[in-house]
């Protein structure tokens, strides 16, 4: 056979990219592993920590925040989570359609989130009807200065906030539940984060003072380290010029903020301050122990998830072992290095995290105890 | 270092270019094989890690356990005996009456009663009856040895077998108590485990060449030839395509602990359960059919390892078909499932670890010793 040059060079290449392509295939091999093995884990401790939950026959009206952005993935995820526990659901969109959507289909009860925006003649309305009008305060206590008085035109009130009960109470209510926020698994649920979102260390949220604060003393610690920070004012930080290219001032859907919450090793989690100037009303100065919402999402997604303590939170998480805890920049930083490097530990805290998330704090389960508490 | 600087500096943009998308082609070829398989581990990790280990409730029983010299049945029993039983001994074959003697045991449960054990085997369950204790045998072997086990069961108070198409035979030979009671798996042997780069491959059977494993494997031989394929066990020179598998035969015994890493290593592990036509393999004199699956069915499971077995009667009711492992009836069905389910990862590896989950929850010798202790009337 007759070699030319042209076919013994293009054989040469060949072999050279036939190299390349099997050094890709190891590296990918290894890459993917990684990634499959850290799923699987992950999906596997989800499929686990599933249990069923009763369907009720009533039927409940779903009335919409109808607040839309950032407020709508919380009516995607009340009204996604109701539909599987109850055997009618009806949502009504705006508001002021509540009452007379209510007198059409006479639901068994008609069900408000929020409430801030509701005027108080709604509820009436709708309680002349007869049908019972049920409430869930999900910022308190940093409003209670007007949720105390709305509350009254209600029949049941919840509150996310334990502190708030015996507020609620005193003001004149009648049936008043604890019930905290959950997650929504259709919208945080551990997922492999393109290389892209990946880092070592993330925070969500906006720059509260408080939390500027802490970061202010935080961040010398973390200069170097692959860190994320995604959320509004945080120029407010004394040393924002030299993290200015860690952080991105936006608002993110909550499917990219599990990604953010996925791709990264660990996350941090700060409560806000309840008596925080920016934002508030709670002259009566109610205190908060319960923990923010956050704190379920970013454990399902199977992060480490590093957060400041409130008082009831080894309701909710053993910390230690579900979840790990900081009171000072200083506590936080030497964790944050203890599991960067201690990879197997984090990893661990975050599954056993994963799994209480999975079993004890969905919003099916927190609504499934609403409507034990309705209609038993 | 120089060298290949030099070399760098005479590419053109085009071949470092062409060089690059080879690497990028390979990486997400590699990505792909890798993360299946990685999700499998960690996938069958987790599932095990859910399940704590059982903790029975203990009987006031004392249990004298005879070994077969299985280690894998043997270890499992006596881990479940020592979970269920208030006090458990372990007698070797030779000295079984002797210890019972000693022991006054409720109960004297021998494994299969073949192979290793002494000529007055028999003799020796005699006098052990003779001290009014009750004796159990577990046949493992049938219906492959049923001339021989014919003889040893009418010696037995009870007679315990894996294959229930036997379950008559021993009463017509007039044994008062008979039972049907499949093996299971001994889970701190099988286990998920992430093996060795060596020990991975698309294809793997363990076991010795019998004649109709033979046959399969001549008949899908063409078809296993371009795979990365491994096959243990004696007697497999008997193949007719033995020149195209050679590479990938390991022959004798594979010790238990390879096995293991070996099932954990496969994309699909086959088994083919052994013929129980009475020839040239075995002593089924009764002629009986095998209805029952072999413990190796709960061995492959219980390492999260995708399972391809030909189809026993009873298999259904352990493990659903399509589910929690699959199944072949022909050489051509086997051999078209290989070829699906190495393209398909993902339902692949969904079956292993539901296979794992079924295994891990109901066919565990924890659960088995508990379910052969009530059917011998103690406890609940």
């Amino acid at each position: 056979m007759r070699v030319t040059a042209a076919a013994r060079k293009r054989s040469v290449r060949n072999r050279a990219y036939a190299g390349r392509y099997a050094a890709g295939r190891r590296d990918g091999w290894r890459d993917g592993w990684r990634d499959g093995y850290w799923m699987g884990l992950c999906e596997r401790t989800v499929r686990a920590a599933e249990a069923p939950l009763p369907v009720r026959d009533v039927h409940v009206m779903y009335v919409s925040t109808g607040k839309g952005f950032p407020y709508s993935p919380i009516d995607e995820a009340i009204a996604g989570s109701l539909e599987q526990l109850v055997t009618r659901l009806t949502v009504v969109e705006r508001k002021e359609e509540a009452p007379s959507a209510a007198a059409a289909v006479r639901p068994d009860a008609v069900l408000f989130l929020d409430g801030l925006h509701v005027p108080p003649d709604i509820p009436d309305r709708i309680r002349e009807l007869g049908i019972r009008t049920v409430i869930w305060f999900t910022d308190d206590p940093y409003y209670t200065d007007i949720t105390a008085s709305l509350a009254l035109h209600y029949d049941d009130v919840f509150t996310l906030e334990a502190n708030c009960v015996e507020f609620y109470r005193a003001a004149g209510c009648q049936r008043v539940w604890h019930l905290p926020l959950g997650f929504y698994p259709g919208h945080f649920r551990p997922q492999n984060a393109p290389a892209g979102v990946r880092c070592d260390i993330a925070f969500v949220g906006s720059g509260y003072w408080n939390r500027v604060a802490f970061f202010d003393q935080l961040l010398p610690y973390l200069k170097g380290r692959d860190l994320r920070i995604i959320g509004y004012w945080w120029e407010r930080l004394r040393d924002y010029r030299q993290f200015a290219s860690r952080i991105e001032g936006r608002w993110m859907t909550p499917q990219e903020t599990a990604l953010v919450y996925g791709g990264a090793k660990i996350v941090i989690n700060m409560h806000r301050e309840p008596d925080d100037g920016t934002f508030n009303s709670n002259s009566v100065g109610l205190g908060a122990v319960s923990p923010n919402p956050r704190t379920f999402e970013i454990a399902a997604c199977a992060s480490l998830q590093l957060t400041d303590v409130r008082s009831e939170l080894a309701a909710y998480y053993v910390p230690g072992r579900e979840i790990e805890t900081y009171a000072s920049p200083e506590e936080l930083a030497a964790k944050i290095d203890h599991y960067l490097v201690h990879e197997d530990e984090r990893r661990a805290i975050a599954l056993n995290g994963l799994y209480r998330t999975m079993r004890d704090h969905s919003y099916a389960r927190r609504l499934d105890a609403m409507l034990g508490a309705l209609f038993g | 270092m120089q060298q290949r600087a030099l070399s760098r500096k005479r590419s053109t943009p085009r071949v470092r270019t062409a060089r690059r998308s080879a690497y990028q082609a390979g990486r997400r070829d590699g990505w792909r094989e890798g993360w299946s398989i990685g999700w499998r581990e960690g996938a069958a990790a987790a599932a095990a890690a859910v399940f704590p280990p059982a903790a029975p409730e203990r009987l006031p029983i004392r249990v004298l356990y005879v070994p077969q010299g299985f280690e894998s049945i043997d270890d499992g029993m006596i881990g479940a005996l020592q979970l269920h039983a208030a006090e458990l001994h372990v007698a070797d074959p030779t000295r079984m009456a002797e210890m019972a003697a000693l022991i006054r045991p409720d109960l004297v449960l021998v494994l299969n009663g073949l192979h290793v054990f002494p000529d007055d085997h028999l003799e020796q369950v005699d006098r052990i009856r003779e001290m009014g204790i009750r004796t159990a045998v577990w046949f493992a072997d049938d219906p492959y040895v049923t001339e021989q086990t014919v003889a040893i069961a009418p010696h037995y108070d009870v007679v315990v077998t894996h294959e229930r198409s036997t379950v008559e035979l021993y009463r017509s030979l007039g044994c008062p108590e008979v039972h049907h009671l499949a093996f299971a798996a001994d889970i701190e042997r099988f286990r998920p485990v992430t093996p060795p780069a060596a020990y991975r491959c698309d294809v793997c059977f363990i076991g010795q060449a019998f004649w109709n494993r033979v046959e399969t494997f001549d008949a899908i031989a063409e078809e296993l030839a371009d795979l990365n394929v491994f096959i243990a066990g004696g007697l497999w020179e008997r193949l007719k395509s033995y020149g195209l598998l050679k590479r990938a035969i390991r022959p004798g015994w594979l010790p238990v602990d390879e096995s293991v890493l070996y099932y954990n290593g496969a994309k699909i592990v086959i088994n083919l359960h052994r013929t129980a036509e009475p020839g040239s393999d075995n002593a089924n004199a009764s002629g009986l059919p095998g209805l029952s699956v072999n413990p190796r069915t709960f061995e492959i499971a219980a390492c999260g390892a995708f399972q391809l077995t030909d189809r026993r009667e009873d298999l259904e009711a352990y493990y659903r078909p399509g589910l929690e492992l699959e199944t072949f009836d022909s050489p051509a069905e086997l051999a078209a499932k290989i070829r699906h389910y190495l393209k398909h990862d993902d339902e692949r590896r969904r079956i292993a670890v539901r296979g794992l989950a079924r295994t891990l929850r109901e066919h565990t010798y924890t659960a088995r010793a508990g379910s052969l202790l009530r059917l011998l009337g103690y406890g609940g």
